[in-house]
């Protein structure tokens, strides 16, 4: 055994947990070592201090607030379905307002008389029409592939109060937007080698958008709060991994690649 | 299937109890790991917390080509190092570690007998603290993983994403810092 191994040995020598064979070859070395068995003599009280360190318990009342938080994360997870939604939702109400208008226009040219007054719509009931429509019943063509996922979600039925569901869109949307977005990640690496090639692989599995490359610099495009989370867990298993305090302006984070 | 990889998929597939109860076993240490890294309750439960949100969020990610541990524990080391980069903790070198005045708040206990031996067993551990404290990140880490929580060379070298020879190199010269700042005071 050479002096090298008992170093990386001595902590599990000290413990106790050394395979048998290790640990005598081990003690036969420390016997012709007068280096070793300093270093194991000054290392024994350090290592018996820190294995006197107790595991502390969990604080009180830990695992309620921690479930609090992931109730929040749940909540604000669904940004992509959010997207849907409003995607769906404002699809909805102009076809809606679209097919409301057209009756309003065609209606005195289709054959039910000239212009009598009697059979113009009265106001309210347009605005009754609308209503008997369901938002999902409004569904533009194309959107069917999107059925699957929608099953699964709480369908905006038009209110009797049509504002309702608007405030909702507004809530959402504000959300979106205010979404605090780094402007910059700094990733502290060993080596460069490919890991500006592996961000491109990232971005491209995330959907985000890569606005620049330069040497070390890499402009993605963030259009979903969800993605900066994935983001930095891929990045985290490349390097270590910082954000820049400023809020992004645009939408748009930058990579600054570091070599540690 | 094991449980563990049951509770994944479930976990995985949006099961908020399920994830719940799959990193129950991962807590304890994970705040025993920050509480070394800051040496602040405070500051451990919410990088704690902040911790498992991540997971909580990224969970889908997870492809299961490393250890769940392995995975989470990295997690839990970005998130302090993060947190010392925004605080920009006081950290000396290991060469001012060894060189440095003592600034310590408790007094160093008294070389003669005496028959307390739990409190001052328990002030040699605040002061070992405080040292471990005044590492760099880098070491800290791995003699936390190393000689607190007893992780192996190849898992740290695994957690912290660094070569095998890297960690051992790191440990070697963590100790040899705090050997020398607490040969005073043991």
């Amino acid at each position: 055994m050479h002096c090298e191994h008992v170093k990386n040995w001595a902590d599990e020598y000290l413990r106790g947990t050394l395979p048998d064979e290790l640990e005598m070859e081990l003690k036969d070395h420390l016997v012709d070592c007068p280096s070793c068995t300093r270093y194991i003599t000054e290392l024994e009280p350090l290592l018996r201090l820190m294995a006197g360190l107790e595991e502390e318990p969990l604080p009180e009342g830990f695992e309620d607030r921690l479930h609090k938080r992931l109730m929040a994360a749940d909540r604000k997870k669904p940004a992509a379905a959010y997207k849907n939604k409003w995607i769906r939702w404002s699809a909805g109400l102009a076809a809606a307002f679209a097919l409301a208008f057209s009756i309003y226009i065609v209606q005195p040219w289709t054959g039910f008389g000239s212009r009598n007054e009697s059979s113009m719509p009265e106001a309210g009931d347009l605005a009754r029409d609308s209503r008997e429509y369901s938002i999902s019943s409004m569904e533009p063509e194309g959107s069917q592939r999107n059925n699957t996922a929608a099953e699964e979600e709480p369908e905006l039925k038009m209110s009797e109060n049509s504002t309702d569901a608007l405030d909702e869109y507004d809530a959402l949307h504000k959300e979106f937007l205010e979404a605090k977005l780094p402007s910059a990640i700094y990733l502290y690496v060993p080596g460069n080698g490919r890991t500006g090639d592996m961000i491109i692989e990232i971005a491209e599995e995330y959907d985000m958008k890569v606005l620049n490359r330069d040497k070390n610099e890499i402009a993605l495009q963030i259009t979903d709060p969800d993605q900066i989370d994935n983001l930095l867990e891929k990045l985290a298993e490349l390097g270590r991994v910082k954000t820049d305090d400023n809020a992004s302006q645009d939408n748009t984070i930058t990579i600054h690649v570091m070599e540690e | 299937m094991s449980g563990e990889t049951q509770l994944l998929e479930q976990a995985k597939a949006g099961n908020l109890q399920a994830f719940e109860e799959l990193i129950s076993t991962y807590e304890k240490k994970i705040y025993n790991y920050c509480l070394r890294m800051t040496n602040s309750r405070e500051d451990a439960e919410d990088l704690t917390q902040e911790v498992f949100v991540r997971v909580y969020k990224s969970i889908k990610t997870f492809k299961g080509s490393s250890q769940l541990a392995t995975w989470i524990y990295r997690i839990a080391h970005n998130v302090c190092i993060d947190k010392y980069r925004k605080s920009k903790a006081s950290v000396v070198s290991i060469s001012q570690l060894k060189n440095q005045e003592d600034e310590r708040e408790i007094e160093l206990p008294s070389r003669s007998p005496s028959p307390e031996d739990h409190v001052i067993r328990s002030e040699q551990q605040k002061l070992l603290l405080q040292c471990i404290n005044r590492l760099k990140p880098e070491y800290r880490s791995v003699i936390i993983l190393r000689d607190i929580q007893h992780y192996s060379y190849e898992e740290i070298s695994d957690i912290l994403n660094v070569p095998l020879g890297t960690v051992k190199s790191h440990i070697n010269r963590a100790r040899a810092a705090l050997r020398e700042a607490v040969r005073q005071f043991l």
